[in-house]
């Protein structure tokens, strides 16, 4: 038992070492050159660097690692826990339709009124679009909440959360027919993800959230352990379901929906880091998994906008279709080779 | 009948929707006795196990646990006196065996999970009990059907409750395992001073180990002991295969 504990730990700091030289790599990388110095006069407040520079550091390297390091872990996280609740490893912050919510929001935003009022048509501030996201992430949520408390199968919750997805695209497909080019355009920027909309001021606000939301549901670990057994043993060994269920949807949504709503819908993290996490660790202890996942999630974030920005030398590509090309190829040689070992 | 022994019944009632599938007015179980629950497929086995550890609920009546309303307990309370196997093998990849068992403890450990030695003491125990020290360290999905049974059954013995509800624990064994399984529940229950229902299809293995055997038929519990059952004319008649679905 000691040894595995000694591994565990190992591995942690190794983790923890690669995402300090991700960390590292992402800062001193980008369209400006920022040198060592530059960040030391950074942190010191001194006056030596010119203007621009230190704004360069402050809004957008800084900025951007912070909101990727936030963005992979809340997304890991919230995936992890919906695979776990839903015992199902294809699950991840997207099935109860969270970020279709998100979506639905600023398409009504951008596509509805943005149609009806001409003079709006171009340009709505990122203040009103995260508004809009975290209302509709929100109204999707309490759909799904309050439909938990009716169904007792959550299988048929997954239905749900599916087919609230899909109504809703459709609702978009059909905004976005009959939506002017301009508006379409914006709504389909929001939808690549971005990195970089968010500013260092509302980062400092969504700091606090993303922890506190995480470091409360760790102490669900034992619960969600338990959980793992599936809902009869868990039940039958104290865990209080619905009180666990709604602790797991509010975190996710919170989880989830902060993040699509500022940095748009970023997919495939959320289902794959978890099972990477699993893989590496070789645990199913979510006394491991939940830390596992948020740097984990971290990481890949990293390396995504890493390779999204030096693949070219101005402009950045969708860190959307950057996650989903890293996360895919991981999710495929995962489910392939524990076939061999699993029976399920 | 005593309303303080370890499961009291009273005018129990289940059905799905209107369909009516067990009635019972009055069992009561005390301690140091195993019970085997017989029937045909779908004459309410499972039903009234689950409803025992209240996974499900009863049209109408009461059960008491130990003195308490099943309804007035809460989750954990009701933990630390009933356990329950389910009959289907639960398969996690990554998870030990050990950690599995372990995981038995959960309605007296902290938040935090952190085993004491008399947690340690029960885990050891229940490994034991079911020979699996030499599976300890192996991973579930490692293991067959009927080995990750018997683990769930470790995991049940750990959790250390005066009163064990196991659905169908011989289904997925061998015959020799079926053999030891049925006298380790025969010793937690003489031994331990538990009170043990499981339900069965393995009749001829279950009824001589079982202090009492409840036979459920056409909506009923016919509640006796081995020498009273076996005279039962439609005992015999469901042993024998000549007892026709009668719904």
């Amino acid at each position: 038992m000691n040894k595995l504990y000694r591994n565990t730990t190992i591995t942690f700091v190794l983790l923890i070492i690669i995402l300090l030289i991700l960390i590292v790599c992402d800062f001193f990388t980008g369209s400006a050159e920022i040198s060592f110095l530059d960040f030391r006069n950074w942190i010191s407040g001194s006056l030596s660097t010119d203007k621009n520079t230190l704004i360069i550091i402050r809004e957008f390297r800084v900025s951007r690692i912070l909101i990727a390091l936030l963005a992979g872990a809340a997304l890991s996280v919230s995936g992890l826990l919906m695979q776990t609740i839903f015992h199902n490893p294809l699950a991840g912050p997207y099935v109860l339709g969270i970020s279709s919510g998100a979506g639905l929001g600023v398409a009504l935003l951008v596509l509805g009124v943005g149609g009806v009022l001409p003079t709006l048509s171009f340009g709505f501030s990122s203040g009103i679009i995260v508004f809009a996201a975290a209302l509709g992430a929100a109204l999707v949520m309490l759909l799904i909440l309050l439909a938990s408390l009716k169904i007792k199968d959550i299988f048929y919750i997954l239905i749900l959360g599916i087919l609230i997805g899909a109504a809703v695209s459709a609702i978009v497909n059909l905004l976005q027919f009959f939506a002017k080019d301009i508006n379409v355009k914006s709504f389909v920027v929001w939808g690549m993800g971005s990195l970089y909309a968010v500013s260092f001021n509302e980062i400092i606000i969504i700091v606090p959230i993303i922890l506190a939301t995480i470091i409360s549901i760790m102490f669900f670990s034992k619960s969600l352990n338990l959980l793992l057994l599936g809902e009869d043993y868990a039940q039958t060994s104290g865990v209080n379901i619905k009180a666990l269920r709604i602790a797991v949807f509010v975190a996710t949504s919170i989880l989830a929906g902060t993040i699509t709503a500022y940095c748009g819908p970023i997919g495939f993290i959320g289902v794959a880091a978890p099972h990477i996490t699993r893989w590496i660790f070789r645990s199913a202890n979510h006394f491991v998994l939940i830390p596992g996942s948020l740097i984990i999630g971290a990481q890949i974030m990293l390396v995504g906008d890493l390779i999204s920005h030096i693949w070219l030398s101005k402009g950045i590509l969708p860190i959307n279709a950057v996650t989903a090309l890293i996360g895919i190829p991981f999710i495929i040689y995962l489910v392939l080779n524990t076939r061999k070992t699993s029976v399920k | 009948m005593n309303v303080n022994n370890h499961i009291y019944i009273k005018d129990l009632h289940l059905a799905y929707g209107k369909k009516t599938v067990l009635k019972i007015s009055n069992i009561s179980v005390a301690a140091k006795s195993l019970i085997v629950v017989v029937g045909r497929n779908g004459s309410g086995k499972s039903t009234l196990l689950r409803c025992l550890v209240n996974l499900q609920k009863a049209q109408s009546g009461d059960i008491f646990l130990k003195g308490k309303n099943i309804n007035n307990l809460k989750p954990i309370e009701r933990a630390k006196l009933i356990s329950f196997v389910s009959p289907h093998p639960v398969n996690i990849p990554h998870l030990s065996v050990y950690d599995l068992i372990a995981g038995g403890r959960a309605p007296y450990t902290s938040a935090l999970n952190k085993l004491t030695s008399k947690d340690l003491t029960h885990i050891n125990n229940a490994i034991d009990l079911l020979n699996l020290n030499s599976f300890k360290k192996r991973k579930l999905n490692e293991l067959s059907d009927g080995e990750r049974q018997k683990c769930m059954i470790a995991r049940a013995c750990a959790q250390d409750t005066p009163i064990m509800i196991l659905d169908e624990p011989t289904a997925f064994l061998d015959y020799p395992s079926r053999y030891e399984l049925l006298n380790n529940l025969k010793m937690l229950a003489t031994e331990a001073n538990k009170c043990v229902i499981f339900s069965s299809h393995d009749i001829d293995l279950a009824m001589p180990q079982a202090d009492m055997c409840w036979f459920l038929e056409n909506k009923n519990a016919v509640i006796g002991s081995r020498s009273d059952i076996i005279q039962n004319p439609n005992f015999l008649k469901f042993i024998n295969g000549a007892g026709s679905n009668k719904n």
